[in-house]
């Protein structure tokens, strides 16, 4: 049986800046939420130093450039033009 | 990216070649990868675990996982083939071929 390794095809070393193992969770950077997750108004997405990942629909950008959602609903990572990413949030009709 | 190449006979799968990085964010958050690998080595565990066919698996590397049916595949071998097709054509729709191409090619 093979070993599940989930980053077989992954970069052996990290691209452009990056942070170091999986330290207190304070000081970890990157995506807080996963893509296709449902979550709510005001979660935090994704921590960045600059615009690693861009602010899609219903996403805003803080002063330290963390992305958080703005509306609750299911959050995608898209492609922004050629090589960019950006997070967009898109609000679940409710059938109540 | 990921190059996947498909080795088909008569619309029967008989060898699958995968090379290279996704590239889509650092190691350890690169979904797309995690994606790829997940329905990889998962279909090879299957083929190894639910099925009698026989498996010819290259050793595997870090981008470089390699694998063919040198007797020829089952229905449940078949069967796991077309899963594994499916789910890897969905990844290359919805991320693109930047980060995952897919090429079959019959012989």
């Amino acid at each position: 049986m093979l070993k599940m390794n989930l980053q077989l095809f992954a970069h052996k070393k990290g691209m452009g800046s990056t942070k170091n193992g999986r330290d207190s969770e304070s000081k970890r950077l990157g995506a807080k939420r996963a893509d296709g997750q449902y979550i709510t108004a005001g979660s935090v997405i994704y921590k960045q130093r600059g615009t690693r990942i861009h602010p899609g629909n219903n996403v805003g950008k803080g002063g330290d450039d963390t992305l958080y959602a703005k509306v609750s609903g299911v959050l995608r990572f898209e492609r922004k033009g050629r090589d960019r990413k950006q997070a967009s949030v898109y609000p679940v009709e409710s059938n109540s | 990216m990921i190059e996947i190449s498909i080795f088909q006979k008569d619309d029967k799968t008989i060898r699958v070649k995968s090379k290279g990085h996704a590239g889509y964010a650092d190691k350890g958050q690169d979904i797309v990868c995690a994606a790829v690998s997940v329905l990889l080595i998962n279909t090879v565990n299957s083929l190894d675990r639910f099925t009698e066919d026989e498996i010819l698996l290259s050793d595997v590397k870090s981008g470089d996982l390699e694998f063919s049916f040198p007797k020829g595949s089952s229905h449940d071998g078949d069967l796991l083939m077309k899963s594994l097709i499916l789910g890897l054509k969905e990844i290359a729709k919805e991320y693109g071929e930047e980060y995952i191409s897919l090429k079959f090619q019959e012989v």
